[in-house]
């Protein structure tokens, strides 16, 4: 991809241009000293960064930590993002990085596996309940690669490079991932469909 | 599904759908599925499925929720970069602008957080020292104790010494009578008494060298001992029953208050109760002289003077060169101060020592089981004589007897070596030639080094590779499992510097 180019006397003009630019650009624009560059990418990017975790994690609390951890790891390893690869891209890798950090930690602790899913306290329509429970049944290898796929948006090569895998089997774990999701949902909640 | 029936396979169609194909081979499967009704209901199956997942919201994220914008537009970037930096007055200094911002819930501002989070890796930073500096320190401790356990302890003089005094103070007060040791023209009868502090003065050659004599029961004699300020603990074994005998045996040179205090001393002493000390003493010489020829003769002179005798003499050397000479001289205890006085002019003294090694107790118990064997041997006779009247009784009182006499006549042979021992002192001799360089006119042999040389070369090559094996061998294993312990901490810490240390890096860059 074509980064835009930055001119170091340049004068960095107010958010509404920010928030026209590109994330790589933002990025370099924030590490020559506007740290309204970075307010942009914040505001751009918490949102997926916290739903990230939040749908990986029970712990509502920890998923906003992790969040907060990965906008301080980019700003800690600013120096080291070289824009060969997308911002969304490189926020992904931080994220599941951190993610796999906490999974190690956590397992370390022998936190309760059990899912704690509780409809009263969940404000969200009932069916995302349905989900969840569907999506925790799948094997962690084949949730990480559909959770991927279908909310953080990334492609098959994008994935493959974050989960250090090979393309195909990227594909086919996610082909077993939506089948074996398909068929968990169907007893689960067959009106489902009918909605849909 | 039959996949064999299908031109696509179902991963494939999976794949078109999510924009994964691209071109000639997507256009197929677009036509493909508009016409298969399996591969149709597939593709709803997986859009059906996709929207299905839509239904699994997240609330935005709280952190947006926060005035936390404010918080980092309030920073400029070089506020932010300071952040990192590791004095907390940086940090402490960026606080204010989030004390403007509203407090809301736990999440005040971004910035606070981010600092916080920011600062919490520096308060585990003492933990992480502390924990690398005690396995520093526990590697130290181990490589050092495992070299120390190869090295043989060594005996201190004080330690001997010390030793000397336990023994001395454990004895008990009732030894028995010795013989009078032959050659030492000292008799023990009963009486005897210790000299606890002698010094002696090694340079006045006349002079026995006894300058203080107390013979003193008391235990504060023997711990007076202790603290002797001299090399080696010297004792000597002087017989007292015998005063007049012995005081004009002394040499003239004798201060006239050691004869006084010999006087006094003497009438004192309940010899009865007084354990005797029996040194076995030793020493060490080492000289340089000029003249080896002559060294020698005095030598022989000096032997000869004090009744001593030659254990061993080695020379070596030629004539030219630096010859050494090492001799074992053994010379009558009471000597062996004179001795080694007359042997010091000989030349340059290098080095002194001398040592005393206490036998006493040995002695005491040999004898013991010396007179507990006579008096089974006087019982067994009586019984031969008196009891037994069967032959077979006879037999056996016979053998046990000649067993017994065996043994004493064993252990009067050992108590009669100790004597010696302790009478004749021994003096290690190495006398050293001044060197004096001879001219060797002869050509060095050319041809025969470069020989030599290659073969010295691959010897040594091959000893420092075997070397290495042997070393890897041998310290293989702790450091591999030094390096295992010590492995995931480094690792850890090298992680956590970096961190610290890159955004200042980054800082310098932007800057």
């Amino acid at each position: 991809m074509r980064m835009p180019e930055v001119e170091f006397n340049q004068p960095f003009g107010e958010s509404a241009s920010l928030g026209a630019m590109l994330d790589e650009r933002l990025l370099l624009i924030f590490r020559m000293g506007n740290s309204e560059a970075f307010s942009e990418l914040f505001r751009r990017y918490s949102n997926p960064v916290y739903g990230f975790f939040r749908r990986r994690l029970e712990n509502l609390a920890r998923a906003e930590e992790l969040a907060q951890e990965t906008f301080v790891a980019v700003l800690r390893g600013i120096e080291r993002y070289e824009p060969r690869a997308t911002f969304r891209t490189y926020l992904n890798g931080i994220a599941m990085k951190i993610l796999m950090a906490e999974r190690r930690k956590s397992a370390r602790r022998e936190s309760p596996a059990a899912a704690s899913i509780d409809p009263s306290t969940d404000s969200y329509v009932e069916a995302a309940i349905w989900v969840q429970r569907a999506i925790e049944q799948l094997d962690d290898d084949h949730r990480d690669i559909l959770l991927l796929r279908e909310f953080e948006q990334l492609t098959y090569d994008e994935i493959a490079a974050l989960l250090r895998l090979p393309v195909n089997t990227v594909r086919s774990r996610l082909f077993r991932a939506r089948t074996a999701l398909k068929a968990f949902l169907l007893p689960l909640r067959p009106e489902m469909r009918n909605e849909t | 599904m039959n996949a064999e029936l299908h031109e696509f396979q179902p991963e494939e169609v999976m794949a078109y759908l999510d924009g994964e194909i691209t071109g000639e081979r997507a256009l197929a499967l677009a036509d493909h599925i508009e016409q298969c009704p399996e591969c149709a209901s597939l593709a709803d199956d997986f859009r059906s499925l996709s929207q299905q997942l839509i239904a699994w919201k997240i609330e935005s994220s709280p952190l947006l929720e926060s005035p936390a914008i404010q918080g980092v537009d309030a920073l400029t970037a070089e506020e932010a970069m300071g952040a990192f930096k590791s004095d907390r007055d940086s940090i402490a200094a960026l606080l204010p602008a989030q004390e403007s911002a509203p407090v809301v819930g736990r999440k005040s501002s971004l910035l606070s957080s981010l600092l916080d989070f920011i600062r919490r890796p520096r308060v585990q930073g003492p933990w992480v020292w502390a924990l690398a500096s005690a396995c520093a320190a526990l590697l130290i401790f181990s490589l050092l104790s495992l070299r120390m356990l190869r090295v043989a302890p060594s005996q201190s003089v004080l330690s001997s010494a010390s030793r000397e005094t336990k023994t001395q103070n454990a004895k008990p007060d009732q030894s028995p009578t010795i013989g009078a040791p032959p050659n030492s023209g000292l008799s023990i009868g009963g009486h005897r008494a210790r000299s606890n502090q002698v010094s002696i003065d090694g340079l006045d050659a006349a002079d026995n060298s006894v300058n203080a004599i107390r013979a003193n029961s008391s235990q504060e004699a023997a711990s007076a001992a202790k603290v002797d300020n001299l090399p080696v603990n010297r004792r000597q074994y002087i017989d007292f029953s015998r005063t007049d005998s012995h005081v004009s045996r002394e040499p003239a040179g004798l201060d006239t208050s050691v004869h006084s205090e010999l006087a006094t001393k003497v009438d004192t002493v309940d010899t009865a109760t007084v354990p005797v000390q029996m040194i076995e003493r030793t020493a060490s010489l080492s000289l340089t002289v000029k003249e080896m020829d002559a060294a020698r003769a005095a030598i022989e002179d000096i032997e000869k003077r004090h009744h001593g005798y030659f254990a061993d003499l080695n020379t070596e050397g030629q004539s030219e060169a630096g010859r050494t000479l090492a001799a074992s001289l053994r010379v009558p205890a009471d000597e062996l101060d004179a001795t080694l006085g007359e042997l010091r002019k000989l030349g340059h003294l290098d080095e002194e020592k001398q040592g005393g090694e206490e036998v006493s107790q040995q002695h005491v118990d040999l004898e013991a089981r010396l007179r507990n064997a006579r008096n089974t041997e006087k019982r067994l006779t009586d019984l031969l004589t008196k009891r037994a009247d069967k032959l077979k009784d006879v037999l056996d009182v016979e053998r046990e007897l000649a067993s017994t006499r065996e043994e004493i006549e064993r252990m009067e042979a050992q108590l009669r070596n100790m004597e010696k021992q302790v009478s004749y002192a021994s003096i290690d001799l190495k006398l050293r030639e001044e060197y004096k360089p001879a001219l060797n006119l002869a050509p060095p042999a050319t041809g025969a080094r470069p020989r030599n040389a290659l073969v010295d070369g691959y010897k040594s090559a091959a000893e420092s590779a075997l070397g290495l094996v042997l070393f890897l061998f041998q310290e293989g294993p702790t450091i591999l499992f030094w390096l295992l312990v010590l492995f995931f901490p480094a690792r850890w810490m090298w992680r956590k510097l970096r961190a610290v240390v890159a955004p200042k890096q980054s800082l310098a860059g932007a800057l």
